[in-house]
């Protein structure tokens, strides 16, 4: 098993690809083939607007009620 | 007429006296002038200092003319500068100083203002920073100094203290962070009486000078707005219903107190309001930090890898801010309990961002960590492995357990140091050269929203250049929020790039052994 606390690029080398087993290889690009990455970017899209959307109105309140705030 | 310089050994009687004839009378608040005092003790080990008289400081020269000018009271046009050192020098060797300072001996310098109140103006000093791999102060920027045409440089962040009458906390704390943002990014520079002029320009809000009053938040902004900055302001109780991350981290009794749930609500959102203000000093970008009635800077922040984390801001024990009232580089602890000034004073935040920056620290992040949660839960249609996460598991047996606890680490950045850095990280073996070539090749906007993604296992390391992440999502910074902005996900092996331009998704690849890779060191 590679040491996960070295760095990638120390335990890497050309023939990295050529270490995964064929088959392996050949099941990985079979997955991410068949795999809808439109629906995926859409997906992560549509998950992250409520959550940016409370940011907005958290930002817009936070405008509003620090109107008063005086320092010195 | 001559230039007079004087070199006293520091410290010394001889510098105390010095000091006196141009401190003297010295009213208000001396906290700042007193702290040079520890200028002498390691890392820095000031040895020398230098008191250059009759000098032309451009800041006081604006304040100068705008308020002690007209005033009664005769004050002098001009001010004195004390350059400090880590070198033994006498007053032999002032004409020959680039000669036998020895390269980074120069420590900074600090212009005393000939005034009655507060007089530490201008100051430019290099932080004194004890630990490298736990203190990060990340808004520095490269400023000059001559003595009898001698360049000396010094990475430093801008300080300066209120004078009272052109300039309350308030726009002490605009002109710091101008200041080094006129530096970072060509802006021109503002002075003091302008930056009061531009907080008070759009309404009627009676005389403009003296300034000791101070400001309104609304005038700050303003200010900023003025000055072609781009500031977000966030209040700490406004935001109970977002960052549900920071929720999840802090624990509660299954049968919580009254107490109790009074406390863990405070923690609660004192850590998101500092989570918000990390990503942007985190990115170099100074925030604004608002108490009830006091304004200073947040600058860069302590680190504590062995912390025992759930997020990100759980291991960041401190601030590192500029504080008019107590001095430059002093620590704001994150902590609800800590006496003195800590985070927990803090109501209110402005972070200043480039002008081409339109998307907020916060929602980068959301895009981010919702590109990596589908992407784990993403199904494969394989009953050998369901969903990416077994698929990830099973090529990368080491990554079991990882994936489980996941921290994310937000800071904008420009796309040509991110290039820069790829470059350099492939060459020095430590990122894969066919992944950093791919990155380099893209398209960027000025700036990126960088999104690291690690694990405690992976972060709990006392040197910074063994914490590692597993990968980054890349977003747009200009990207109206809903609108596919993320560009890029490096993620455990797996590569996904969305077209910006025609929101098209290019082929994943999968580039076995290209995480985990090095988490980026501070600017």
């Amino acid at each position: 098993m590679p040491n996960i606390t070295e760095p990638a690029g120390s335990t890497m080398n050309q023939n990295a690809h050529a270490d995964l087993a064929q088959e392996a290889r050949n099941q990985v690009n079979a997955i991410l083939a068949q795999t809808n990455w439109q629906q995926y970017w859409s997906d992560v899209s549509e998950q992250a607007k409520p959550e940016i959307d409370a940011y907005d109105a958290a930002c817009s309140r936070s405008l509003a009620s620090a109107s008063k705030k005086f320092v010195r | 007429m001559k230039k007079e310089f004087k070199a006293t050994k520091f410290p010394s009687p001889q510098f105390d006296q010095e000091l006196q004839k141009c401190t003297t009378p010295y009213q208000g608040n001396k906290t700042p002038i007193e702290e040079i005092k520890a200028l002498a003790s390691a890392p820095l080990g000031c040895k020398t200092v230098i008191f250059e008289r009759e000098y032309v400081d451009k800041d006081y020269q604006d304040e100068y003319a705008a308020f002690y000018s007209r005033a009664f009271k005769k004050y002098e046009p001009r001010a004195t500068r004390l350059h400090f050192f880590a070198a033994d020098l006498t007053q032999a060797d002032i004409p020959r100083l680039e000669s036998v300072v020895p390269a980074d001996a120069y420590l900074g310098f600090l212009v005393l203002r000939p005034t009655d109140l507060q007089r530490v103006g201008r100051t430019i000093l290099k932080p004194a920073l004890k630990n490298l791999d736990q203190e990060f102060v990340h808004c520095l920027g490269e400023f000059s100094a001559h003595i009898l045409g001698q360049k000396f440089t010094v990475n430093a962040m801008p300080f300066i203290q209120q004078d009272t009458q052109v300039g309350a906390c308030a726009q002490a704390s605009l002109w710091m962070v101008a200041r080094y943002l006129s530096r970072r990014f060509g802006h021109r520079e503002f002075l003091p009486a302008e930056i009061n002029q531009f907080a008070k320009a759009k309404g009627a809000w009676g005389r403009i000078l003296p300034a000791d009053k101070g400001l309104y938040w609304n005038q700050m902004l303003d200010a900023l707005e003025a000055m072609g900055l781009s500031a977000w302001s966030y209040r700490i109780d406004e935001f109970d219903d977002c960052s549900k991350h920071i929720d999840a981290a802090v624990n509660l009794p299954p049968t919580p107190t009254v107490a109790q749930l009074a406390d863990h609500l405070q923690q609660v959102r004192l850590l998101k309001l500092a989570d918000i203000a990390y990503r942007y000093i985190e990115s170099g970008l100074p925030v604004v930090f608002g108490t009830d009635n006091h304004a200073l800077v947040g600058i860069g922040h302590t680190y504590d890898h062995a912390a025992q984390a759930n997020v990100a801001i759980q291991r960041i024990p401190a601030f590192i801010t500029h504080n008019d009232s107590s001095g430059p580089y002093g620590i704001m602890p994150v902590s609800t309990s800590a006496p003195g000034l800590s985070f927990a004073k803090v109501e209110d935040l402005i972070a200043v961002v480039p002008g081409e920056v339109t998307l907020r620290a916060e929602a980068a992040e959301v895009m981010a960590r919702r590109a990596i949660a589908k992407l784990l839960d993403l199904l494969t249609n394989n009953p050998k492995f369901s969903t990416y996460k077994d698929l990830i598991c099973q090529l990368r047996l080491e990554f079991n357990g990882l994936l489980d606890k996941l921290e994310f680490r937000t800071f904008l950045t420009p796309s040509v140091a991110f290039q820069k850095k790829l470059r350099a990280d492939a060459a020095a073996g430590q990122f894969s050269s066919v992944l950093a070539g791919r990155l380099v090749e893209l398209d960027y906007p000025k700036f990126i929203w960088v999104t690291e993604i690690s694990s405690p296992t992976l972060l709990n390391f006392p040197k910074r250049e063994d914490r590692k992440c597993l990968g980054r999502v890349i977003v747009d910074s200009t990207a109206p929020s809903p609108t596919w902005g993320e560009m890029v996900v490096h993620f455990c092996d797996f590569l996904g790039m969305l077209d910006r331009q025609t929101g098209v998704a290019l082929p994943w690849e999968h580039l076995p052994d290209t995480t985990p890779f090095c988490h980026q060191i501070s600017r």
